[in-house]
């Protein structure tokens, strides 16, 4: 095993003199990086490990306590199990329906429109969090929601989509879908596009199927791809706070239980309870189950192709 | 060249060093100090009255931050009239909703960033007086709140630790709301005066569709929604019993009080209302609901008057407003000083000219919430406005209880509003069944007890 200083030594002067120019130009960068999120990181590492209030810092070491207390916590559980539900529904349906569409769209549609297409599905994408949300509140509402009255035309009874535990974790995801599609559309079709023709055009000689040719040509190439979509989807999800918290801010909000998620907890016990050091030990959990989602999606995925 | 080559970018370097040395919080200066001049006066030790001019001649910029934007426009009046008297003085106001808010100062006031004038509660800001983060209130403006403009209970809200910790400038309260034509439909000739008058008409007021679905709650209860408000909203159904969310047993030491036989009531009263369609969680609540006449009564604070004279024009003549029967929630919004304000003489002169009788006068039709001062004529204000005679006539002997100055309390709250709203969805497991509903608050209360013993405060 060779540790990073160790490395650093072992690059030959020479190598150092040829390379200056990359290093300084990008010395200003990495020292941004270092302050903006290097540091940051350490010090709420830092904080977890104190009775740290908002403006009281350091007050008291705690060793792991935090960590410890986090297990015994009601919230902490329930906020992990909600988050883990909505990323693994948000991370699959997002990744599936964009591969789907991206297929089709790679394969049936080009031009213009195509692209139209494309600007069409990923205009949400460009869209803030929070009038998306408060739009989508509209859409939920039992009353007067469009969507209810879209059910009612079709035989369906309206929906309590956001006074119900189960069907309220559903309005997040369906919310999250929708806005998250677009983005891994547009990665997955550049991909898609990136494959050389010539392989489906061989397999096709060969008498390959569409869908043979999509899974032994375009599903292992597209892999690399693939893998940065999940683990992008899988992150971002488990960040989930806007939607729950924008669904949930007035009266007529979604239910408590819902609200419960990671990114929510740690601000509610940070920026409401001031305990800062619990909230820094949840983050640090936060983003060991991060770290270790991605390096496991990582390991599936690239044994998956070889 | 060699050598040119190597100075852009130790420039660049350099000038990164200096972009991040100027955000490093040392470096940060204040809003307020970066906007005020340097020979401004300074220190709170001087009070107003003792300075001829407490804002020098120098141009100053005062900042006013608060947690209600409803009422900027006060403070713009305020600020108008004030420069009229100082030329010098100008004013930025910045206000936005309430959690945001308290989510800015949190971090601003630690940081000296924040404005020139705060406005919130002492009970939040419990844990900023205890750091020394706000100024103490000058003597001659605490002789003034102590000398009998403000009432007893708005003095109390704007004390810590015995000491008056702040300048109050506008209060709230509760009263029920009610819509005449509907109780008039259902045969009810008079707004209801008790606790068990108010649940009797929910349940003669309410109307479900020939599905069995609630169209109309007779009261519309808070179900749901985050932060605490589901919380305070029982908590000030529970005050008509006499009990409070946490009562006080000795000095600084508080138990849970929500977990007895009326708290067992109440409860039974929510869950009860859902089962029996008297609500429901899947109809409009609260104003929205009184506006678009989904519900035909519900409790809240004056601001709802103006909302509704705003978003539901013809309503105004067709409602009225009734104190609640025997207690109340009260709440006072208090100005302050933060340590670090650069032109603190002129800012409590501020704070001075807000107390002004004819300042005061002009909350309520402008932003609908009620003057902090007692010593005020709103007979006129009252006739030309009458949604405002649940708060403006309350019953003798009314109770008025306030927000314990204790640091955790919105913790608790909060959490108990979790568990509350999370019961309320459970309401055909509950209703009817007084032993599960027993033991939920008895464990809602242990952890109640739990987080004020944490805290030191605990029986």
């Amino acid at each position: 095993m060779i540790f990073p200083l160790q490395a650093v030594r072992a690059v030959p002067h020479r190598t150092w003199l040829r390379y200056r120019f990359v290093f300084i130009v990008l010395a200003p960068i990495m020292a941004l990086f270092f302050y903006l999120r290097i540091l940051p990181t350490a010090t709420a590492i830092v904080m977890s490990f104190f009775r740290w209030e908002l403006i009281k810092p350091a007050e008291q070491f705690l060793g792991f306590d935090n960590y410890l207390n986090l297990l015994k916590d009601e919230n902490f559980r329930l906020a992990f199990f909600n988050t883990t539900i909505f990323a693994v529904a948000t991370t699959i349906l997002s990744v599936f329906l964009a591969l789907l569409l991206a297929t089709l769209l790679a394969r049936f549609v080009g031009g213009r429109i195509g692209a139209g297409i494309e600007i069409l599905y990923f205009a949400p994408v460009l869209v803030s969090m929070v009038p998306v949300t408060l739009g989508w509140r509209e859409i939920f509402n039992y009353q007067h929601g469009v969507l209810n009255a879209m059910l009612g035309g079709v035989g369906i009874g309206r929906q309590p989509w956001l006074s119900d535990q189960t069907m309220a974790l559903v309005a997040v995801v369906i919310l999250s879908v929708w806005k998250q599609l677009g983005y891994n559309l547009i990665i997955l079709l550049v991909g898609m596009r990136a494959i050389p023709r010539i392989y489906q055009e061989a397999a096709a000689v060969d008498g390959a199927s569409a869908w043979q040719q999509f899974r032994h040509i375009t599903l292992p190439l597209l892999a690399p791809v693939t893998l940065f979509v999940i683990v992008i989807t899988t992150i971002s999800s488990y960040n989930v706070f806007t939607q729950v918290y924008v669904l949930a801010s007035d009266v007529q909000g979604a239910p408590g239980k819902l609200v419960r998620v990671i990114v929510y907890d740690i601000f509610e016990n940070g920026f409401r309870f001031f305990k800062m050091g619990y909230a820094a030990a949840e983050a640090v959990y936060l983003f060991l189950i991060v770290l270790v989602l991605t390096v496991i999606q990582f390991r599936f995925l690239r044994g998956a192709r070889t | 060249m060699r050598a040119s080559g190597w100075k852009r970018p130790l420039g660049l370097i350099a000038a990164v060093g200096l972009v991040i040395g100027a955000c490093s919080p040392g470096a940060t200066s204040s809003p307020s100090s970066a906007a005020a001049p340097s020979a401004s006066a300074a220190g709170g030790s001087i009070a107003p009255s003792a300075v001829a001019n407490a804002c020098g001649d120098a141009q100053i910029t005062l900042n006013i931050w608060g947690g209600y934007p409803e009422m900027d426009a006060v403070y713009k009046k305020a600020g108008e009239a004030y420069t009229k008297l100082h030329p010098n003085v100008s004013f930025t106001v910045y206000s936005t909703d309430l959690r945001g808010f308290e989510q800015k100062l949190t971090t601003a006031l630690p940081s000296n960033t924040a404005g020139d004038v705060v406005i919130r509660t002492a009970n939040f800001l419990a844990r900023f007086l205890d750091q020394g983060l706000l100024q103490p209130v000058p003597a001659d403006l605490e002789a003034f709140v102590k000398g009998g403009a403000y009432a007893d209970t708005v003095i109390q809200d704007s004390s810590y630790k015995d000491k008056v910790v702040g300048v109050p400038i506008f209060s709230s309260g509760t009263a029920l709301y009610y819509n005449k034509d509907m109780l008039a439909d259902a045969g009810l000739s008079a707004p209801p005066a008790t606790m068990d008058q108010i649940w009797d008409y929910a349940g003669k007021l309410a109307k479900v569709d020939a599905s069995g679905n609630v169209t109309r709650s007779g009261l519309s209860l808070r179900l749901s929604g985050q932060g605490s408000g589901v919380a305070e909203k029982f908590w000030i159904l529970l005050l008509q019993s006499g009990h409070e969310l946490v009562k006080q047993t000795s000095a600084g030491h508080y138990t849970a009080d929500y977990n007895g036989p009326d708290g067992l009531a109440l409860f039974s009263h929510y869950v009860d209302s859902l089962q029996n369609k008297k609500d429901s969680l899947n109809i409009d609540h609260d104003a929205k609901a009184f506006e678009t006449k989904a519900t035909a009564m519900f409790a809240r604070e004056p601001w709802v008057v103006a909302d509704i004279a705003t978003n539901a024009p013809d309503l105004v003549g067709h409602y009225g407003s009734i104190s609640l029967p025997t207690g109340d929630l009260g709440g006072n919004e208090t100005m302050y000083v933060p340590a670090s304000a650069p032109n603190a003489a002129c800012s409590w002169d501020f704070i001075k000219f807000l107390t002004d009788q004819d300042q005061q006068l002009s909350i309520p039709p402008i932003a609908g919430w009620l003057p902090a001062r007692k010593d005020l004529d709103l007979t006129a204000f009252l006739t030309a406005n009458p949604g405002y005679e649940g708060f403006l006539k309350k019953p003798a002997g009314m109770k008025v209880s306030l927000t314990p100055p204790i640091a955790e309390f919105d913790e608790l709250e909060t959490k108990l509003a979790t568990h509350l709203v999370d019961a309320y969805a459970d309401f055909a497991n509950l209703s009817g069944h007084p032993d599960k509903i027993q033991a939920l608050l008895n464990t809602w209360a242990d952890e109640t007890n739990s987080i004020l013993a944490t805290n030191g405060h605990g029986s």
